[in-house]
């Protein structure tokens, strides 16, 4: 258990006034208020948002590796290709969210239309 | 609407990190994922942050509420401290309102207090709005500004009286000559003014029978036995309204006779004066006239000059009855300088000094008395008792 606030932390608030965040404030503030959070201290919301975007940039992180070692693998498999698109896939997402116990997994299908396994297909019939 | 927006917010911010850690691209669902849980991190930090400030008998969190929230979670702060020295700031491209947008609070009714005035009364507290202006609900008395005079008024009295004289005359006039030309004389034992009404025959057939002795029989003859061969009659003449012989117009006198018997007991002097002289001379010849009809009148006719065939009738309401007797005067040659006066005198002997008077007297006992048989049953069911004396007009209804 950390102690009371010791002057280094007192330093790293004062350098958040400084940072800017990639979330901001407004829309830290606004959820924090919804959970009910109750604080005057501007720099408390600064201080989340900074543990938001460390958590989401440590996630994405470790989904750029999983992104990555699939591509050499896919490279592997077929040369030529080494000059594809880094592109953030919900299987590496899944993958590296596991670590933080987070349990996603990419949908089953895509319904094409509304009406997609409401009807009678000819498989039931012949069945 | 503050959450749509929010979550867009948020994927924009996903992306702006994935952007800053190298990557090119993100899936459509990976970037929802990622911005609910980021969303879910900031709610799970603020819950609880706020859990150990109340627990701590606070309800504003502090940062050692916060630290505690983030050891929680995973992190510390010296993970954050060389989180913030490493990555690279890259800041939101744009800047955002602070949402969720408030809404301003309602315009509402000013109290005692906005107004800055005390309320009536002591036990209206002064955060409530103000009664309406004085003049919307206090009850005013309105008085007549014209000052009482009561000479005025006695005046104004006597003048709506001489009024309502004035029209019951005029009223009447007009009845009895339409009742006189519709139906047959009556008895003068029906009518208490029927020996007037008898005088007014003969005089009549004196004044028109002059013409009866020129005329000629067999043209008479003729045209009562033949209609068309009668010669027209002037079109003011034949546009007078023929009423049935036997229906009579409903009459004033009729209708207020039972007042006009009481009056004629109460004042027997005036008893021969009930109904006004001229009236009844003018109605009774008007009778006789009628009377004559089909024979005598066409011999009359016949006999007369063409200059002057008949004497002028004169149907519009309201024509004084001394124009028309003096007319008949003039063909019949009689001397009469004033015929409304000569025949009161001849009928009734008496000076008329007094007969404005007298007339007023009689109007108002008709009034009272016409009252009275419209109020009570009682004078209807007398006047029931004798029906006989009654004229068929004056049905009580």
């Amino acid at each position: 258990m950390a102690g009371p606030a010791s002057d280094e932390v007192e330093e790293f608030l004062a350098s958040l006034a400084d940072y800017v965040p990639t979330i901001p404030d407004e829309l830290t503030g606004h959820y924090l208020q919804r959970s009910g959070f109750q604080c005057p201290d501007e720099r408390m919301t600064r201080l989340v948002s900074v543990a938001a975007q460390k958590f989401i940039g440590d996630i994405v992180n470790d989904a750029l590796q999983y992104c990555k070692i699939r591509m050499q693998a896919a490279s592997k498999d077929k040369k030529e290709r080494g000059s594809k698109q880094l592109v953030l896939t919900t299987e590496d997402l899944a993958a590296a969210l596991k670590e933080y116990g987070v349990n996603i997994s990419k949908q089953e299908y895509y319904a094409d239309s509304p009406q997609a396994g409401t009807t009678v297909t000819t498989k039931d019939k012949t069945k | 609407m503050a959450d749509p927006f929010a979550r867009a917010v948020a994927r924009v911010v996903v992306t702006k990190i994935c952007e800053s850690m190298s990557f090119e691209g993100i899936q459509g669902s990976a970037a929802d994922t990622l911005s609910d849980i980021m969303l879910r991190y900031i709610s799970e930090i603020g819950r609880a942050s706020h859990n150990y400030a109340e627990l701590a008998g606070r309800f504003e969190s502090n940062l050692n509420d916060v630290l505690l929230a983030l050891e929680d979670l995973g992190t510390s702060s010296d993970d954050l401290m060389l989180y913030t020295d490493e990555a690279e700031e890259t800041p939101f491209p744009r800047a955002l309102p602070s949402f969720p947008i408030r809404k301003r609070p309602r315009h509402a009714t000013p109290t005692f207090r906005d107004q800055g005035e005390a309320p009536p009364q002591a036990h209206i507290p002064d955060w409530l709005p103000p009664l309406p202006d004085q003049h919307t609900y206090v009850a005013t008395p309105a008085f007549n500004a014209r000052p009482a005079d009561p000479r005025q008024d006695k005046l104004k009295l006597g003048k709506e009286r001489r009024q309502a004289q004035k029209s019951l005359m005029s009223l009447h006039k007009r009845t009895q000559e339409e009742v006189a030309a519709a139906s047959p004389p009556r008895s003068a034992k029906a009518e208490p003014w029927g020996s007037l009404a008898v005088q007014g025959d003969e005089q009549a057939a004196v004044l028109s029978g002059e013409g009866s002795r020129v005329g000629s029989k067999r043209a008479a003859a003729a045209a009562a036995a033949n209609p068309f061969l009668a010669r027209p009659r002037p079109a003011a003449e034949v546009s007078r309204p023929v009423l049935a012989e036997d229906h009579a117009a409903p009459s004033v006198f009729e209708a207020f006779e039972p007042a006009l018997r009481e009056t004629n007991a109460q004042l027997p002097e005036l008893a021969d004066e009930v109904v006004p002289q001229s009236v009844v001379t003018k109605a009774a010849g008007h009778r006789a006239d009628r009377q004559k009809e089909p024979g005598a009148e066409v011999s009359e006719r016949e006999g007369l000059s063409t200059d002057v065939e008949r004497d002028r009738v004169l149907f519009a309401f309201g024509v004084p009855d001394k124009a028309r007797v003096k007319g008949l005067a003039a063909k019949s040659g009689l001397p009469m300088r004033n015929g409304t006066e000569l025949d009161r005198r001849k009928q009734t002997g008496r000076k008329t000094i007094t007969e404005d008077a007298e007339k007023r007297r009689k109007v108002e006992a008709i009034f009272a008395k016409a009252e009275l048989a419209e109020q009570g049953q009682t004078h209807a069911e007398g006047a029931q008792e004798d029906p006989g004396n009654r004229p068929p007009g004056a049905e009580v209804i």
